[in-house]
């Protein structure tokens, strides 16, 4: 009966890991110097960071960056979610973050930097602002890394389209998702 | 005609609710409470004779109260409460956080003060910061703990029982756990989302799948459990010098956190004069600064001189007149209340009567105050009243609200508030934070101790709301300015209400709210903790939001009037009701010395008594 439930999990877990596999098989190997910016100024774009830089993913953290950080940069990951503190503290709102992702969005597309749309803060970063943000970011960018719990409306699958994108069923499995990333496994 | 059907249904709607007061009162008996009846929806207000704990957990009011009933007085319930949050609402509040504490000695006919703020680490200049996020969360956003200390103050000062007699509830939660509530789950998933991602050693206690549990589950943190069983034995040493401490600073130093063991050491909860003002017949009192009970203090000053018998509660004119005395208060209080080792307070002057009529000749009745309105300038007011034509004009600025990336929360809170009463008119008010949810979001080592995000109500550079250099600036030493504000009001020299709340910046506006509710259009606590209130600005000052929202019952009967007189009011598919503060209150009845009892219910809330 053990040995039974134990192959069961096994098998669970092959399988979790095979869908996880087939969707980051179609992501290029990240190519660095990276890029981890900020759509909406929540904490998000620094967690990235501190998790690429557990994974030993190099790249620079800057909330607030730029056309010329993007031209600086062969993969650029924009987490998108707005934070009421975020917003105050960076002294922007939503008009200058939509006017801040076309011009991130051209320089990416100048300078062929790799542009992936991040969203790790789950269903309680799908609020309304954060969803114009996404509306305006998503059909510009080449891939998407998504933690799933944000995904229940199944926004992002349609939104990606062919385009590749990770859904990350645990938000603890992400650090690990961009360590395969960064290995192109 | 449509309009004007809808004014009618208000008039009617106006009437009825007034009538049912007037009804309420003919038939008030001669003696104890006289209160109007209850006008919106709501849990009943709780009466007893032998005591009362009002907190934002049920199990820790019941505790609490099992500590009065086990011949405990209101300061050995009050730490016994306390030391139960921090294992049942372990995000809000923990020993790792900061409290403001206002003890009632009936023995001795004495109102203590207590500050047990977090305290900048000697490391902490503004250049250790590369930016605003390092004082959200993390290690370096975490101050020199106070709550510990206030703890074990206050039970050795004024309690009956044991630091391990009172912890044993406590301790027990922590280690055969808790059961999870749906709306705890849920805060934790959208509002901490990224913590167990960022912090594995959190991760590791609360989270270990790396994912926040679903409600139902069972939470345990056995390491704060030993960690209590230790300074049960060795007292509060072991926290700010002995191995506690130890642990706590090797954890942080190895990860880049700013504390030493000089700064535990150095650290002391401080003994200070309680903030006192006259509201009509009543003797307010609250904390001095970093404490914010000015804020709510001044709005109460400004407000005492209207005459609220000819303004109909939950009226245009009330509402109105309302939100522009809030905005007044809340201007000060971004400028004013900061650590007076470092500021010089301007408490005292801006509770004086000059000052409050100053700041009411800023009010304009028909119309809002446009863009942001300015601090007032109490050291002069205060002895002078000023002409019209020299008080300050608003800063202008474009509409700031982030309304809508809080709406849809049931619930949201980062503090407790907890009132305590004994059979003896022994009164304990305090209030005690980890700060947003679970603080800092990090456990320091194998402690059990979650560290607290003071820091971020540190400012790195100006002040968002003036523009201006800030009084908040992070300093080495520096205390930092909170929203924690707790209050008791005296009645011929005896206590008759105790008060506090929760829900950063809306918490002083929340306490101001309920506060006219009970002493002008005489709501029961609970009845006036459940009326509609607004929220004007935003959750943190450095947002420096400019508009209004206005809970459903309100809003739906004025908003449309309230934006014809300039305010700039969140539309109302965006309100955030859970922001506009929670707050509990226990009243003591003059004539029979029994108590009524309210708790919040925007939040989990709950009186328990006997």
């Amino acid at each position: 009966m053990r040995h039974l439930f134990r192959s069961a999990v096994c098998a669970l877990g092959l399988i979790a890991l095979s869908v996880i596999g087939a969707q980051a098989a179609d992501f290029p190997k990240i190519q660095t110097p990276a890029l981890f910016t900020s759509l909406g100024q929540s904490p998000d774009a620094k967690t990235l960071s501190v998790l690429a830089g557990r994974a030993k993913l190099a790249g620079e953290y800057k909330p607030l960056a730029g056309v010329e950080d993007v031209a600086a940069a062969k993969t650029v990951f924009i987490t998108v979610g707005t934070s009421l503190k975020g917003f105050g503290s960076a002294g922007v709102n939503l008009d200058t973050e939509k006017k801040r992702c076309q011009d991130l969005v051209k320089a990416a597309k100048d300078s062929g930097a790799y542009l992936i749309l991040v969203h790790i803060g789950g269903e309680g970063r799908r609020d309304a602002m954060t969803n114009q943000l996404l509306e305006e970011l998503a059909p510009s960018v080449d891939a998407f890394l998504v933690y799933e719990a944000g995904n229940g409306d199944g926004f992002f699958t349609k939104a990606a389209g062919d385009r590749p994108i990770i859904l990350v069923p645990k938000a603890i499995e992400i650090a690990k998702v961009l360590g395969n990333l960064a290995a192109g496994s | 005609m449509q309009i004007r059907g809808f004014h009618k249904v208000r008039q009617v709607t106006a009437v009825l609710l007034a009538g049912m007061g007037l009804t309420s009162l003919l038939f008030s008996p001669a003696a104890g409470f006289e209160y109007k009846s209850e006008k919106h929806l709501s849990k009943a207000a709780v009466f007893s004779k032998n005591g009362m704990v009002a907190s934002a957990h049920p199990l820790a009011s019941r505790v609490g109260v099992r500590i009065l009933e086990d011949g405990g007085n209101a300061f050995d319930a009050a730490v016994a409460t306390a030391l139960t949050l921090n294992a049942v609402d372990m995000a809000m509040c923990g020993p790792g956080g900061a409290s403001f504490w206002l003890l009632w000695n009936a023995k001795e006919g004495k109102l203590y003060a207590l500050d047990a703020d977090t305290q900048a680490p000697a490391a902490a200049t503004p250049d250790k910061f590369a930016d605003r996020s390092e004082l959200l969360s993390g290690l370096k956003a975490m101050g020199i703990p106070g709550n510990m200390m206030a703890y074990c103050t206050v039970l050795e000062k004024f309690g009956t029982m044991p630091f391990s007699k009172v912890a044993e509830p406590a301790i027990r939660y922590l280690e055969e756990g808790f059961v999870l509530s749906q709306r705890q789950s849920h805060n934790y998933k959208t509002q901490a989302a990224q913590a167990p991602m960022m912090y594995p050693n959190l991760a590791r206690v609360f989270a270990p799948d790396g994912e926040w549990p679903d409600a139902g589950a069972i939470m345990k943190n056995p390491e704060l459990a030993a960690t209590y069983r230790t300074i049960a034995k060795e007292g509060v040493d072991a926290f700010y010098k002995g191995s506690i401490a130890r642990e706590m600073v090797r954890y942080m130093q190895e990860n880049g956190g700013l504390w030493t063991m000089e700064d535990l050491a150095n650290y002391k909860v401080l003994w200070v004069e309680p903030l006192h003002m006259k509201y009509k017949d009543l003797d307010v009192y609250g904390m001095p600064p970093p404490s914010s009970s000015v804020t709510w203090m001044e709005a109460l000053k400004i407000a005492e001189g209207f005459d609220w018998s000819k303004i109909e509660d939950n009226s245009l004119e009330y509402l109105h007149l309302m939100v522009e005395i809030d905005r007044l208060a809340h201007a000060d209080s971004y400028e004013f209340v900061a650590d007076p080792k470092f500021v010089e307070s301007q408490a005292e002057n801006l509770l004086s009567d000059n000052y409050a009529a100053a700041q009411r000749l800023r009010i304009d009745r028909k119309k809002a105050a446009p863009g942001k309105v300015q601090p007032g300038n109490p050291a002069e007011w205060s002895r002078k009243v000023p002409a019209s034509a020299a008080l300050p004009d608003s800063l202008a600025s474009e509409p700031v609200s982030l309304a809508e990336s809080t709406r849809n929360m049931a619930y949201r809170g980062n503090t407790n508030h907890v009132v305590v009463v004994d059979k003896d008119g022994n009164c304990v008010s305090f209030t005690h934070t980890l700060g947003q949810f679970f603080g800092g979001q990090d456990i320091l080592g194998n402690t059990g101790v979650i560290g607290n995000n003071g820091m971020d109500w540190f400012d790195l550079a100006d002040n968002p709301w003036t523009e201006k250099p800030s009084n908040l600036i992070v300093a080495p030493g520096k205390r930092n300015r909170w929203t924690l504000s707790p209050g008791m009001f005296f009645q011929n020299g005896k206590p008759r209400i105790l008060v506090g709340g929760s829900g950063a910046e809306s918490t002083m506006p929340g306490i101001f709210q309920v506060m006219i509710r009970m002493l002008e259009y005489k709501l029961n606590p609970q009845a006036a903790i459940s009326s509609p209130r607004f929220l004007y600005g935003d959750m943190y000052h450095y947002s420096a939001g400019t508009r209004l929202a206005i809970e459903p019952e309100l809003r739906s009967l004025w908003e449309k009037d309230m934006v014809r007189m300039g305010h700039d009011s969140v539309p109302g598919s965006q309100i955030w009701r859970m922001s506009s503060g929670n707050v509990w209150v226990i009243e003591i009845d003059p004539e029979t010395g029994t108590y009524a009892g309210g708790a919040e219910v925007r939040g989990d809330g709950h009186v328990d008594a006997f």
